[in-house]
């Protein structure tokens, strides 16, 4: 799967937060564009997060 | 039925016209003559998912659950000339298109298979929020960028949907599905077509040639070109976003790597050799 808003796909997202793991909000700022684009990505990314556990919690 | 689950996503990601938009920050100083054109012809073109949504629901009389989200389709691509349409009311009431030339980009489209149609607009909606995108840096004045950003971000959930009807396809019809697929996209991505590669710029009724694209009915028949090539600036840079943003779908939806338009023109072929044998 391929993210438009991002120019992204969503193996290249996933490993970038498995490079470096963020709280999911700040995740979605620094390796995607999904917060100013059209969101559709946002549930399968935290879906393959939460499955990889590369999660790093917000507020944490 | 996908068709609920997608209601749901895009009812909560719907944008008001009246509190999403930050019509108190126009900004006369940064907008020409030559933009409001350019927004006026936009407005045309949405207009013209009247004919498409007429055309998606004649030619998928059998699949009330695509049908049923041409519902939703329809209302946002309106709602997309409408706030268009509001801004020139607001800001620019002499660009205002007329009902005529709204009327005009109304036409019958000739029948033509579901899925290469459920293709072409996928396709074209991945174009459509790249050149919006691209809109969105070009304007300097606040309120049209907001609005292009919007627009941008609903074609983009629409390439998502009609996604999810593809990957049903493939599911259900496999073989037809992924031949019909292929072919749109290597026509999508072929390098040697004008680069206005859209919906909007097919010959679509053989009783109307050559007068039959919706961007021949505009009232500025070449504004399309001129408004990629030398206003907002479409460049290779966002071509390549686009072929990329197709080809990766198509991968992801086919199982195939298509790293260029050359991969996946080779798959096609190989397809239609299987066909034919």
């Amino acid at each position: 799967m391929f993210c438009i808003c991002s120019n992204k796909s969503i193996d290249e997202i996933i490993a970038a937060q498995e490079d470096m793991p963020l709280p999911f909000t700040e995740m979605l700022e620094c390796y995607t564009s999904c917060l100013s684009g059209c969101g559709s990505c946002i549930p399968l990314i935290l879906e393959r997060i939460e499955r990889g556990n590369v999660f790093t919690h917000d507020n944490s | 039925m996908i068709y609920p689950a997608l209601f749901d996503s895009l009812e909560r990601a719907r944008w008001s016209m009246h509190s999403d938009v930050p019509w108190n920050e126009f900004d006369r100083s940064k907008l020409n003559d030559r933009q409001m054109h350019g927004i006026k012809m936009n407005a045309i073109l949405e207009w013209s998912s009247m004919p498409t949504a007429e055309m998606f629901l004649r030619d998928n009389q059998d699949d009330i659950d695509f049908s049923a989200f041409i519902s939703i389709w329809f209302f946002e691509e309106q709602k997309h000339s409408l706030v268009l349409m509001e801004y020139l009311r607001r800001f620019a009431p002499e660009f205002l298109p007329t009902e005529t030339e709204l009327a005009s980009v109304r036409f019958s489209f000739d029948s033509a298979p579901a899925l290469d149609s459920l293709a072409l607009h996928f396709c074209g909606e991945i174009r459509l929020n790249n050149w919006y995108r691209c809109a969105k840096d070009y304007h300097t004045e606040p309120v049209i960028r907001s609005i292009y950003q919007l627009l941008a971000n609903d074609e983009a959930r629409h390439a998502r949907a009609y996604y999810a009807y593809m990957q049903r396809a493939i599911n259900h019809l496999a073989g037809s599905a992924k031949l019909s697929f292929s072919k749109i996209g290597v026509l999508m991505t072929n390098p040697r077509m004008n680069r206005a590669m859209h919906p909007t710029n097919l010959h679509v009724n053989k009783a109307l040639f050559p007068n039959d694209t919706v961007n021949g009915r505009l009232p500025d028949p070449g504004w399309l070109g001129q408004w990629l090539d030398s206003e907002i600036r479409f460049t290779v840079d966002w071509e390549a976003k686009v072929e990329r943003g197709i080809l990766s779908n198509l991968s992801s939806l086919l199982g195939e790597p298509f790293d260029t338009p050359r991969a996946l023109r080779r798959y096609q072929k190989s397809l239609v050799v299987h066909d034919e044998t």
